[in-house]
């Protein structure tokens, strides 16, 4: 029993040896075939860690709550979308006239903020909104159908509908006019080279990505309601057999989890320069991918995965524009065929 | 769960007076099935009552009842003359209820420090060092693996780990599923001294399928077949009679 548990644990250390050389190699493979120049490279790969952080944003809540619950949200791009645009139509609204462009349908509310701080009001809005939508989500449907998982994806499909067709509703005045495009920030950018740009945008989501994956691996990894949580994944009716009310953890994961998602629609809508309708359905695709590659319910496993995928898909978007769609299915494909359980292991389920 | 009324039945009214946990006619369902067809027992204080029976006979789901993990659909059951009927899991465990499962529920991807913290809930930094040492002088060898993952060990460190568990809290009532399962007779031997040693401060009830270990270490006995109790009584008295274990436990010559 030991030593099959250790042989399990020198085995993923070689897997993980391997997959870092292969996707090394690929890069520089790449590299050398683009005969494209260095700021170019660089270019893409920023634009990948983007990619990443976005996908990771909405990865790992998504994979908690798998881990935990054993719900497959589906609700979850819903959420995605409806915090990128609150976050959009909230800046809309705060920003001064000076600074939106014409086409701004609420600049003449007139509440004058300066475009970073309206950026960070708009931001909390985003949040706020995702978490509210979580939380009714858990308490109206969610909690009542544990253990019936037909139910929850039935569910879970019918509230993406009801989700996205709202949206049409709430925010019908700004759908996608979102333009700060003449703001200094977030839309400004700095070269380090001639030939290189670099937003700010792209830094800060970048940033964010890292700052989100640091304080929540130190919430699991260092805190007494992270070790509930991780024990919750393992076994929850253990959890429950040493006294915590689960329920209510499963509660905070699900709230958390969806203020995730609703800053990766942020993160995306910001990077796009404004948000799309179905920005969510491809990206809870993604994300789900992302999920089951890292291994579900494994945090670390949605972080590993969200960069091989976003790293790896600005190259193939550039090379083999045949497969750009196709190749996270591919990925998810060969990741099945050689390790069923995710990168990071996982439940056993 | 409906039964929510004070225990009034004879079994009830027969309990003995030193009982810490008294099950009453509890009907368990899982899905379909009838598992427990009416399961009246008694858990004494400061003993160790075993319960016996043949595989299937519903042992694991009487401790899964207990700690309402199946809770029953009716039928009483009382811990320390409180009803439990209708709490939930993590509120039976708040009673001082600490449950050592069948696979030992392990959290295999923390480690053995971290299965430990778990399990002390809100205990102080100084409560938490009290209980490790007591658990330390239990199993002296959990220190050598303190910080290794637990998934990484073996069955009877495992063991260790989950029965230490159970003790990080101040409990009054060990629940323990078949300790000696796929372990080394002599690990189980030295599981067995160490459930010896616990029964003097705290009360045990215990599912032994290895009769020779739960004679030993077993104050009382509970028999079950089929979802029923059969029997059940001092041990000595089933050790005196062969014809019972014959019949119920398929035993032979002790």
């Amino acid at each position: 029993m030991a030593t099959m548990q250790r042989g399990l644990k020198t085995l993923d250390r070689r897997w993980w040896l391997i997959i870092s050389i292969v996707v090394g190699l690929l890069l520089l493979l790449l590299y050398i075939n683009t005969a494209i120049k260095f700021p170019v490279f660089v270019k893409f790969f920023i634009n990948g860690l983007v990619e990443s952080a976005v996908l990771f944003l909405m990865a790992s809540g998504l994979s908690l709550i798998f881990g935990l619950m054993d719900v497959v949200n589906f609700a979850h791009g819903a959420i995605f979308t409806w915090g990128g645009f609150a976050f959009i139509w909230s800046f809309n609204l705060l920003i001064s006239p000076a600074n939106a462009t014409q086409n701004n349908p609420l600049g003449w509310l007139q509440l004058g903020l300066d475009p970073l701080p309206a950026t960070g009001l708009a931001l909390l809005i985003g949040l706020v909104t995702g978490a509210i939508l979580g939380a009714a989500i858990e308490v109206l449907a969610i909690r009542r159908l544990y253990g019936k998982p037909v139910y929850q994806i039935l569910l879970t499909l019918g509230l993406v509908l009801v989700l996205d067709e709202s949206l049409r509703l709430v925010f019908s005045l700004t759908a996608s006019t979102y333009d700060f495009q003449n703001t200094p920030w977030p839309a400004g950018n700095f070269k380090p080279d001639s030939d290189l740009l670099i937003n700010w945008k792209s830094v800060a989501i970048v940033v964010t990505g890292i700052l989100v994956f640091v304080s929540v691996s130190w919430l699991l990894n260092r805190t007494k309601v992270g070790l509930v949580i991780r024990g919750g994944v393992e076994d929850s009716a253990m959890v429950q057999a040493l006294g915590y009310n689960v329920r209510r953890y499963f509660f905070g994961v699900f709230v958390l989890g969806s203020a995730l998602a609703a800053l990766g629609g942020i993160a995306y809508s910001l990077n796009s320069f404004g948000g799309s309708e179905d920005m969510g359905q491809f990206n809870f695709l993604n994300a789900l991918v992302v999920v089951v590659i890292g291994g579900l319910g494994s945090f670390e496993g949605a972080a590993i995965g969200s960069l091989l995928v976003g790293l790896i898909s600005p190259f193939i978007g550039y090379h083999f524009q045949a497969v750009a769609d196709s190749f996270v299915m591919i990925l998810l494909v060969l990741v099945l065929l050689i390790r069923p359980q995710g990168l990071f292991g996982g439940k056993q389920t | 769960m409906k039964s929510s009324n004070l225990p009034t039945s004879a079994a009830m009214l027969n309990a003995p007076p030193d009982a810490l946990l008294t099950i009453d006619n509890i009907h368990t369902y899982i899905g379909q099935f009838h598992i427990l067809q009416g399961v009246s027992l008694s858990v004494r204080r400061s003993a160790v009552t075993v319960l016996l029976g043949r595989n299937g006979a519903g042992k694991t789901t009487t401790l899964k009842t207990i700690m309402g993990l199946t809770p029953p659909r009716s039928g009483t059951i009382s811990f320390r003359d409180e009803l439990l009927n209708g709490k939930t899991t993590f509120q039976i465990a708040r009673q001082g209820i600490g449950y050592v499962p069948e696979d030992r529920g392990i959290f295999r991807d923390m480690t053995v420090q971290e299965n430990l913290k778990l399990a002390a809930r809100a205990a102080s930094a100084s409560q938490y060092r009290q209980r490790l040492e007591v658990a330390l002088d239990l199993f002296p060898d959990m220190q050598r693996f303190m910080r290794q993952k637990a998934g990484t060990l073996s069955g009877g460190q495992q063991q260790m780990v989950a029965i230490s568990r159970a003790l990080m809290t101040d409990n009054q009532l060990l629940l323990i599923d078949e300790p000696s399962k796929g372990l080394a007779p002599i690990v189980v031997k030295a599981v067995m001294d160490v459930l010896a040693r616990l029964k003097q401060q705290i009360t045990i009830l215990l599912v032994e399928q290895n009769f020779t270990m739960a004679s030993t270490i077993g104050d009382y006995f509970v028999l079950i077949d089929d979802g029923h109790n059969v029997l059940d009584g001092p041990m000595a008295q089933l050790l005196a009679d062969q014809e019972i274990s014959r019949k119920y436990l398929g035993v032979g010559a002790l």
